[in-house]
């Protein structure tokens, strides 16, 4: 069974620094590497591009406009009023997220991906569970949920090697032989 | 469907991409407008290497430079504007 | 031998279930199968002949082959708005309940009115319709067209939505093995034990290929029983996929290779498109036999010697009582066999090829079958089934003799499939060396093997396979193992599959117009020598004058046929001749395996504002505007669209109103160098902009045309607000980014977007003051403190807000901006704050009305083709200061202008899009309508136009002339704006 639920409430973030700024990196735990994502509780730092980084957090601050954090080279913006986050779990997960997805799923696991879900800007987090989280923007957020619903619905999302043994072997000169196979599914 | 090598996120679905023509720089803004026309109306069209402007829309969103063979459709060299080849 | 009800089944034998039957029709007759039948093998089995009619003559045809290169048997299948029309019997799994028809035919396939056109044969001949169909033109509409679309085509596309589901999925592997025949097989079952991931996938229903069609052993035991175990153990590895009824039809660039999975499984999937990346991809996609070319070769019960032995061991079934074999080659004799098997007489083998040609493995088979070297045929006779055929030797030395069949077994030669390859252009003819084929393109990892790489014999198959996945291994870094080859039976007998005879024996013209090298298209050899004979000679150009290889079979059959003809007769080497272009897909794929999810609300992702509910809850009605959903308007009490518009557009012009602003692009720009870019960017002057300003600014392409149209505000020294339309906000967004990332990268300037974190509300009206006063209590919103086109930084419910005061609409506006979590609290806010002045939401249309009124220009103004000057807002161009798009657009001369249009009897509405012209002449195009509402506050029917030149007075009277919906009005040109001229009501 796939479930897909939202995580609520979420604070995001955006840090856009300057270009060089790998000590202050480490200070802030933040990673170094695009689509690395550092998880520290109920605290995950992603970094999306250059001298870009997300930071979800479980608690929200206000504010509107990019200011400067002192002793950061950093601007920091808030916008936990722009993303929701979801969580896709169970069985079919992957093979949903497949669906909509060019990125190889399993062989980015624990990674944050920025890409698309069936051209829904998306930011794609597959964890070692199976469970597929999931961040986009407010305004496709509905859209998006729609088309899972949708996959969900429709599944069978496990995947089958379609393979069918019931039939009977052409043998003109002796009986045919006992089955030996049994149906093959996958799981 | 190309596969493109960002250099900041990795290897790509071409769907993730925007095309931005050749990469040329644009002349100097107070060129004159016989120079603007050649910069933007004649153009190489090489049957073979092309470098060309890509932007990751739904990605990093970082614009990228890339050597790509018009024929073969092969990409040799993926990178940063700033960086020369 | 038969089984009762069945006038063809054998009573025992094929991978069929017998003890599942299925009931079926076929052109409402209702007929039974058994579970594992195709519908072809169940047609055949109840002793159907005809199944089809040919496309241009209407002849009878039956079924041919058993698989996707089938030309003839294509049928409907389904009913309603599930009908599927042109689909290969051969390729349709039998399932109960199944409803099927013959296409192409009246009264019915067997008794056809249609084939009165065989009789006219000699005119609906290649490329006729170049020469026909000329005069007189009047006939045209009435006549040509109807009967044209009534005669052409074969199958009827279905009406209404498809009622099935569809569904894509992306799927990345170490290897791709496409084909689960031996060769096939044998390597993935290498791969499997390695533990790769891997996809294996086979067009048919169940593995083996040519396996399931062969009285061989394999380790003692049936091939096809190895084929199934085998594919049950590679199945059963965690890290393997295999796929049957799987189609691999396109091999695109960087390899990704789409498969078309028919039937994925009982959850109501019709096809399941998958697009696969993997490292490397193996080609075992086998052969299809070649038929031959001799007149009246296309009658039912003339099939492929290959299909024959498939069907008696597939399915059970025997396709006919007597029997004769046509070969060119040795493989030929392989039939004897199977037809021996299923107690057929065979009652002579004809063999284009002289006796010393024959290998002795062929001749030691044909035991005491009547045995004819260099014999061609003649002829055939029979009308809705084979019944006799003449023979003769192909020098004519002799007379020819009669002989009786109901059976042809026709054996041209093998080509194996290489289809796959022709999509990245990789070569598709063997070359002169002989040796398997290079890589697809650059780059590609492609490896062919089995019979499609001209590897012959079982054994050397199931070798080749195991030797491309040690390639395979090789190339991944991995431990290559040195398997247990599987052992198939004593292969002395193997008979060779080149052919070393003609395929198309030299025909008098007579003898052309019967011999058919394309089946389906009704192409004959008559058709190739016409088109030779006319110039058409090049390979490209005869598929298309004669239309041969543009069937449903795309060519499988027919296209090395008229190869073999063109070389015959030019004298041509084959390799010179070439191919026609492999293109993609490689059999038809339904449009909704493209499509996939993609349908009907899914399109396209569609966006919300932050106020989507709350207009919900108003009684919007939401239409989509590219891809938000927006509000067209807000009806009330039942009244009607413009009935709605009308009373918004009032309600704003006499008190106030209020609309959603959210979609705008919104980005701040931030830095020193913040001022510098926005100067080099924007077409106005913006360094002189003081803080707590905004302006309207235009931002031109490189081109000089307008780009778009927005607005900056500078909120601090270095902090810049800047907006962008809706439509163009992306485009925007990467065209600023690329400014600062690859033309001026030393600028230091930082681009933020912040569209999706703000909510925005513009306030229009002469009460709007009030409004905003009341929403915004501790804010001095007096003219002095905020005065037009200036912004302020405020708080609102505990956040941050910002306020501008500009004006869409012309009356007195401001926009107020909070984050999206505040959104609900500042509509409450500024509709309970609005109750007292009667305040009302406003939607799109009245928007568009508005602005009209108002002369500003949007979206359809801003074409792409337009300047700043031919739309009236060349004072926004500063001229000192560089900025991109400066240099051309001061070189634009002025093609066009602006203009406003009234309707000259102030009644009839002026239609969108029309074309302006002068007088009743009209052979003049002075330009076209943008925009066009009924204007509630002037009370008369207004537009926008771009006017090429100026009328003169001689022109006679203007008219907007949409000859699409109809209309004809004439129009005057009027003052823009045409309401407010002076602008005083905004800036109050």
């Amino acid at each position: 069974m796939t479930t897909l639920s939202e995580i609520t409430p979420l604070s995001v973030h955006r840090l856009l620094g300057a270009r060089r700024s790998n000590d202050v990196m480490d200070e802030a735990k933040l990673p170094s590497r695009v689509s690395e994502a550092l998880h520290e509780g109920s605290r995950t730092a992603m970094m999306l591009g250059p001298a870009e980084w997300l930071v979800l957090n479980q608690e929200s601050v206000g504010s509107l406009d990019p200011t400067i954090v002192p002793g950061q080279p950093f601007f920091v913006l808030d916008e936990s009023d722009a993303w929701r986050l979801f969580r896709l779990q169970g069985k079919g997960a992957g093979d949903i997220v497949a669906q909509f997805c060019p990125i190889d799923i399993g062989a980015v696991e624990g990674t944050a991906c920025v890409t698309h879900l069936a051209r829904h800007p998306a930011i794609v987090m597959p964890r070692s569970s199976g469970e597929v989280a999931i961040l986009v923007p407010r305004s496709y957020a509905a859209s998006l949920v729609a088309l899972i619903r949708d996959a969900i619905t429709r599944s069978d999302s496990s995947v089958c090697g379609r393979y069918d043994v019931g039939l009977q072997d052409t043998d003109f000169k002796t009986d045919p032989p006992p089955e030996r196979c049994d149906r093959i599914q996958r799981d | 469907m190309l596969i493109i090598s960002c250099p900041w996120c990795g290897e790509r679905d071409e769907s993730e991409f925007s095309y931005g023509g050749p990469a040329r720089p644009l002349p100097p803004l107070d060129a004159d407008a016989a120079a603007w026309r050649r910069a933007l109306y004649t153009r190489d069209n090489p049957k073979g290497w092309h470098e060309e402007l890509w932007f990751h829309g739904f990605g990093c969103r970082q614009w990228i430079v890339v050597s790509r063979h018009t024929v073969s459709q092969e990409i040799a060299d993926s990178r940063p504007p700033e960086t020369p080849p | 031998m038969t089984a009762a009800g069945h006038s063809r089944r054998l009573a025992k034998g094929g991978m069929i279930d017998r003890s599942r039957p299925l009931a079926f029709a076929f052109n409402g007759r209702t007929l039974s199968g058994y579970e594992g039948d195709t519908l072809a093998s169940a047609l055949m089995a109840n002793g159907v002949d005809v199944v089809a009619r040919s496309l241009k003559y209407h002849r009878p045809r039956g079924i041919m082959t058993d698989g996707p290169e089938e030309p003839n048997a294509v049928v409907t299948v389904g009913e309603g708005s599930s009908r599927t029309p042109n689909l290969k019997a051969t390729e349709v799994i039998l399932h109960d309940g199944l409803v099927t028809r013959s296409q192409n035919c009246w009264p019915s396939v067997n008794h056809d009115v249609g084939a009165v056109a065989g009789l006219a044969a000699p005119l609906l001949g290649a490329g006729f319709y170049y020469k026909t169909f000329m005069a007189p033109r009047g006939a045209w509409p009435g006549l040509y067209e109807r009967l044209i679309r009534r005669a052409a085509g074969l199958g009827r596309a279905p009406e209404g939505h498809d009622p099935d589901l569809y569904e894509h999925r992306h799927f990345h592997c170490d290897v791709l093995i496409v084909g689960a025949g031996p060769a096939g097989l044998a390597a993935a079952r290498v791969l499997a034990q390695a533990g790769l991931r891997l996809l294996l996938c086979d067009e048919r229903s169940r593995p083996g290929g040519s396996l399931t069609g062969t009285m061989q052993r394999i380790d003692g035991e049936p091939a096809s029983a190895w084929a199934r175990q085998t594919a049950a153990d590679i199945a059963a590895s965690p890290r393997a996929l295999v796929l049957l009824e799987t189609c691999a039809v396109w091999l695109g660039d960087h390899q990704l290779v789409a498969l078309v999975e028919r039937r994925p499984g009982e959850s109501g999937v019709a096809e399941r498109l998958w697009l696969v990346r993997p490292r490397h991809v193996v080609l075992a996609t086998g052969a299809i036999e070649r038929p031959l070319c001799f007149p009246g070769n296309d009658r039912p019960g003339i099939m492929l010697a290959s299909a024959t032995a498939a069907y008696i061991h597939r399915y059970g079934v025997a396709p006919g009582k007597r029997a004769v074999i046509h070969t060119n080659n040795d493989s030929g004799y392989g039939a004897l066999q199977h037809l021996r098997q299923a107690e057929i007489d065979v009652r002579a083998i004809i063999d284009t090829r002289p006796r010393e040609l024959i290998d002795e493995a062929a001749l030691r088979v044909v035991r005491d079958v009547d045995l004819l070297p260099g014999h061609r045929i003649v002829s055939t006779a029979g009308r809705h089934r084979l019944s006799r055929i003449r023979v003769g030797p192909a020098d004519g030395s002799r007379q020819a003799r009669v002989i009786d069949a109901d059976l042809l077994c026709v054996a041209g030669g093998w080509s194996p499939t290489r289809h796959l390859l022709g999509h990245r252009g990789g070569t598709v003819r063997r070359d002169e060396s002989k040796h398997a084929s290079s890589a697809a393109a650059p780059g590609d990892d492609v490896a062919i093997t089995g019979v499609a790489a001209w590897v012959t014999g079982l054994a050397a198959c199931l070798a080749d396979g195991a030797r491309v996945a040690g390639a395979v291994l090789k190339a991944l870094g991995r431990k290559v193992p040195a398997p247990r080859m599987p052992v198939p039976d004593d292969e002395t007998g193997t008979l060779s599959g080149e052919p070393n005879g003609p395929s198309c024996p030299t025909l008098d013209a007579r003898q052309q117009r019967k011999a058919f090298v394309d089946l389906q298209n009704d192409v004959t050899a008559h058709d190739v020598m016409r088109a030779l004979d006319e110039g058409y000679g090049a390979i490209e150009h005869l598929k298309r004058y004669t239309t041969s290889g543009m069937g449903t079979d795309q060519g499988k059959l027919g296209n090395v046929m008229a190869i073999d003809m063109v070389a015959e007769a030019t004298g041509m080497p084959v390799e010179k001749i070439g191919h026609t272009t492999f293109r993609p897909p490689y059999t038809p794929v339904t449009l909704g395996a493209l499509v996939g999810h993609a349908r009907g609300e899914r399109l396209f992702p569609t966006r919300e504002t932050p106020f989507h509910h709350r207009h919900l809850a108003r009684g919007a009605l939401m239409e989509l505007a590219g891809p938000w959903h927006y509000p067209k308007c807000y009806p009330r009490d039942g009244e009607s669209v413009d009935a709605a518009i009308e009373r918004e557009v009032r309600t704003v012009r006499s008190a106030v109103g209020f609309v959603d602003m959210s979609t705008l692009g919104k980005f701040e720009v931030v830095g020193p160098d913040s001022g510098i870019f926005l100067e080099r960017a924007y077409a106005n002057r913006l360094s002189t902009l003081a803080e707590g300003r905004c302006r309207y600014a235009l931002m031109l392409r490189e081109d000089g045309v307008v780009r778009d149209d927005g607005t900056v505000a500078r909120m601090a020294k270095d902090r810049w607000h800047v907006t962008a339309s809706t439509a163009h906000a992306d485009d925007v967004w990467r065209h600023l980014e690329r400014l600062r990332q690859v033309e001026w990268p030393e600028l230091d300037v930082l681009l933020v977007d912040v569209g999706e974190q703000r909510a925005g509300l513009a306030i229009a009206g002469p009460r709007a003051r009030d409004v905003l006063a009341a929403v915004l209590p501790d804010f001095d919103v007096s003219p002095e403190a905020l005065p037009f086109l200036g912004c302020r930084e405020i708080g609102f419910d505990g956040g941050r807000a910002r306020v501008f005061r500009i004006s869409y609409s012309g009356e007195l506006g401001f926009e107020v901006y909070v984050g999206a979590r505040h959104a609900d609290r500042l509509w409450d806010a500024v509709s309970e704050a609005g109750t007292p002045f009667g305040i009302a939401p406003y939607g799109v249309e009245a928007l568009d009305v508005m602005r009209i009124e108002k002369g500003h220009c949007a979206g359809s103004e801003f074409d792409g083709r337009t300047t700043a000057a031919e739309l009236g807002l060349g004072r926004m161009i500063k001229r000192d200061v560089p900025f991109l798009g400066h240099a051309l657009a001061c070189q634009h001369s002025i093609r066009q202008r602006l203009v406003g249009l009234v309707s000259a009897d102030r009644r009839t509405p002026i239609p969108r899009g029309a074309i302006l012209v002068a007088g009743m002449a009209r052979s003049r195009a002075l330009g076209h309508v943008t925009a066009a509402v009924v204007s509630p506050t002037l009370g008369h029917p207004i537009a926008l136009a771009m006017l090429q030149g100026s009328v003169s007075p001689g022109d006679g009277e203007l008219r907007a002339v949409s000859p699409v919906a109809g209309l004809d009005v004439a129009v005057e040109i009027g003052d823009l704006p045409f309401y407010d001229a002076d602008g005083a009501r905004m800036r109050a």
